[in-house]
């Protein structure tokens, strides 16, 4: 069932990582706004829990850095918590709507790029924001994707466990 | 039950987070040398983006020909390809000639220097911010190796190679990076300095006295040789605004000439031995 699990999420991550390459063809700056990487982490965190979230997050989060020249395992830390936090609140709360779907990953990514602000600044004095803008609208592009997500996977039944 | 569930789902994530800290604590550790699980991630990844990138281009490629003639297709990239070597050429004639040596000395750094150019494509941009690198589609196995200059294919200065370098795909830090710094000199007023990234897509002169008045707007800066890793006379970008501070030091802005909309391909100085 893990190895399963494994390979599924697996298969999310190169996912993620062909859209983001095929998106970086459409425009240069697609990737600012949607976070992809963090989608697959919140969405298998909450459907297989914070311990499984919390790893995956680890994963993706060194994968994003190996693609970033910033410090390598800043995202691993922020996605680290976004993937636990994911699989606990969604253990405590309600998130089967679509507005509860929302917020939930709109909270996590700005709570994910706060970390890593924090800790970008923290270690090299620079902020994080000198980029483009496009990491202002990045929270919400990628809920209102992810919620979208959220209601065709629930009607697949990706979110029961069997 | 629920507490001791609680309990080991803390612990564990401590010990993820702890992993993550011994990570970032090793890059001040190690400085600049290379990170193993970097290296491996970035190796695994930067192929997964080279061959969709790949495949991309093929299926885009074999579109156009389908509908236009693709042998002349064919025919207009190879004659890209030469003028860009072309360009690359004509600005090493005017540098030589610029230090009036004789035309055989030039002839001999020519055929040099044609085996010195590799062309390579961009095949993805910073995840976390897309000024400061780029990975390009060539690696180890083509010749590159760390701090080759890297230009545009108008001969615009672009980056650096940095680590990882993987077999076939390689990290370029671009001079917009905030962490990058470039020996250069400013071609009328002939002022020398450090140009600096902002970390938004623009440069800074850095140390340039506000006793400095030769420097206009709009002048090149070109790069003058003297940090070591680009060489001499790569035109980098022009100046776009002078402001005098309360400070000893002047803000000069540069616009670099390299266009992040237009990157597509790009030209590694392999290093010369001489």
């Amino acid at each position: 069932m893990r190895i399963r699990s494994g390979i599924g999420a697996g298969i999310g991550i190169i996912t993620a990582v062909v859209i983001h390459t095929f998106l970086e063809k459409i425009s240069i700056s697609a990737n600012e706004y949607i976070s992809l990487l963090s989608l697959v982490v919140i969405l298998y965190a909450v459907k297989k829990g914070e311990l499984f979230g919390a790893g995956l997050g680890t994963v993706c989060g060194l994968i994003q850095d190996s693609f970033s020249a910033g410090i390598y395992g800043i995202s691993g830390l922020a996605k680290t918590l976004t993937g636990f936090l994911a699989g606990y609140i969604s253990r405590k709360i309600n998130i089967n709507s679509p507005f509860r779907s929302f917020i939930l990953i709109f909270v996590l990514v700005v709570m994910e790029i706060l970390i890593w602000s924090f800790f970008y600044w923290f270690i090299t004095k620079g902020s994080f924001f000198r980029g483009g803008t496009g990491v202002f609208f990045r929270p919400l592009l990628t809920s209102i994707l992810g919620s979208f997500l959220f209601m065709i996977l629930k009607k697949y039944k990706f979110f029961i466990v069997p | 039950m629920s507490f001791l569930r609680d309990r080991k789902n803390i612990s564990i994530l401590l010990v993820l987070i702890v992993f993550n800290l011994i990570l970032i604590s090793l890059q001040v550790y190690l400085e600049e040398a290379e990170n193993f699980i970097e290296k491996v991630s970035f190796s695994i990844f930067a192929a997964v983006k080279h061959g969709f990138s790949s495949l991309m281009k093929g299926i885009s490629r074999f579109w156009e020909n389908y509908f236009d003639l693709w042998h002349a297709k064919k025919k207009n990239r190879e004659m890209n390809k030469e003028i860009t070597r072309l360009r690359h050429e004509n600005i090493l004639l005017k540098n030589s000639l610029k230090e009036f040596r004789d035309i055989e000395e030039i002839k001999k750094d020519l055929i040099q220097f044609h085996n010195h150019i590799l062309l390579a494509r961009i095949i993805s941009l910073d995840f976390s911010n897309l000024y400061k690198s780029a990975i390009i589609d060539k690696g180890t196995m083509d010749g590159i190796e760390k701090n080759m200059a890297v230009c545009d294919k108008y001969g615009h200065l672009l980056g650096r190679v940095i680590e990882p370098i993987s077999l076939k795909e390689a990290r370029i830090q671009l001079i917009t990076d905030n962490l990058c710094a470039v020996g250069i000199y400013t071609e009328n007023s002939m002022v020398y300095g450090i140009l600096k990234g902002k970390g938004n897509g623009m440069c800074f002169l850095d140390h340039i006295l506000t006793t400095e008045k030769s420097i206009s707007l709009g002048e090149t800066v070109t790069t003058s040789g003297y940090d070591g890793i680009y060489p001499q006379g790569i035109r980098v970008g022009s100046i776009i605004s002078m402001e005098e501070s309360s400070s000893l030091f002047q803000k000069v802005e540069v616009r670099p000439y390299f266009n992040f909309n237009r990157l597509d391909m790009v030209v590694v100085l392999k290093k010369n031995d001489q």
